[in-house]
């Protein structure tokens, strides 16, 4: 077995971005050039995570400080049960975004999914949550009945 | 692909549908807002959509822009 290899060179310093700042734009007045309505990603319940999002989740997060690149803000190593052919899946996920310049390992790639889900899931809830209480002060008389909820794409 | 969405009335509709994803470049792209906008309210109203739906992502996070009431023809 080789001997472990040390790095004995100084780090390279950080990259800075020295060209010109493009001008930020915000949703609200895309939407009003658009002639749309905007709304958060995050609030489209029940969406899945698309393979556009994943990707751009990692290249945001997955971040190299000299070591092994990590992402950022998964400072919990947990054991979570998986069956095999999810463990393949995420494999394949991981290889295929490899092949597509963003570098992640599979596990990397499940904590992703996991985090967007549960985001998901917490805003799913809350909407819920919002709804019982209106439906509870519309039974109670509290409140006239709004207009319907429009329809999520 | 075959994409699903929640219609007027709470009913899943399922549709095979065409998803294309670009990177852009932020001074073009709002150069181009106002075509883009001729583009999606004419495919709004020539093919009979209940909505139409660009998705913008970034840093900041992602938004779509949902479209419901299309402008009039020739505008």
């Amino acid at each position: 077995m080789g001997s472990k290899i040390r790095v004995t060179s100084r780090p390279a310093s950080a990259i800075r971005h020295s060209g010109a700042v493009s001008r930020a734009v915000g949703p609200d007045a895309i939407a009003k050039a658009l002639g749309a309505e905007a709304v958060p990603r995050e609030d489209v319940h029940g969406a899945p995570i698309s393979m556009h999002a994943l990707r751009r989740q990692l290249e945001i997060r997955v971040r190299s400080t000299g070591g092994r690149p990590a992402l950022e803000g998964a400072t919990k190593i947990q054991k979570i049960p998986l069956t095999p052919e999810d463990w393949s899946r995420l494999e394949e996920l991981a290889a295929r975004l490899s092949q597509q310049g963003v570098s992640a390992t599979a596990g990397q790639v499940a904590s992703v999914m996991v985090h967007k889900q549960l985001e998901l899931l917490g805003s799913a809830t809350a909407g819920h949550r919002q709804l019982s209480r209106r439906a509870m002060k519309q039974r109670l008389g509290l409140e006239q009945r709004s207009p319907r909820r429009s329809a999520h794409q | 692909m075959t994409g699903g969405w929640e219609s007027e009335g709470g009913r899943v509709r399922r549709e095979k549908t065409v998803i294309i994803y670009t990177y852009i470049k932020p001074e073009r792209f709002i150069a181009h807002l106002p075509a883009l906008r001729e583009f999606l309210h004419r495919f709004g109203r020539e093919t009979d959509q209940e909505v139409v739906v660009a998705e913008l992502s970034g840093p900041e996070g992602s938004w779509f822009f949902r479209i419901k009431e299309y402008d009039e023809g020739g505008r």
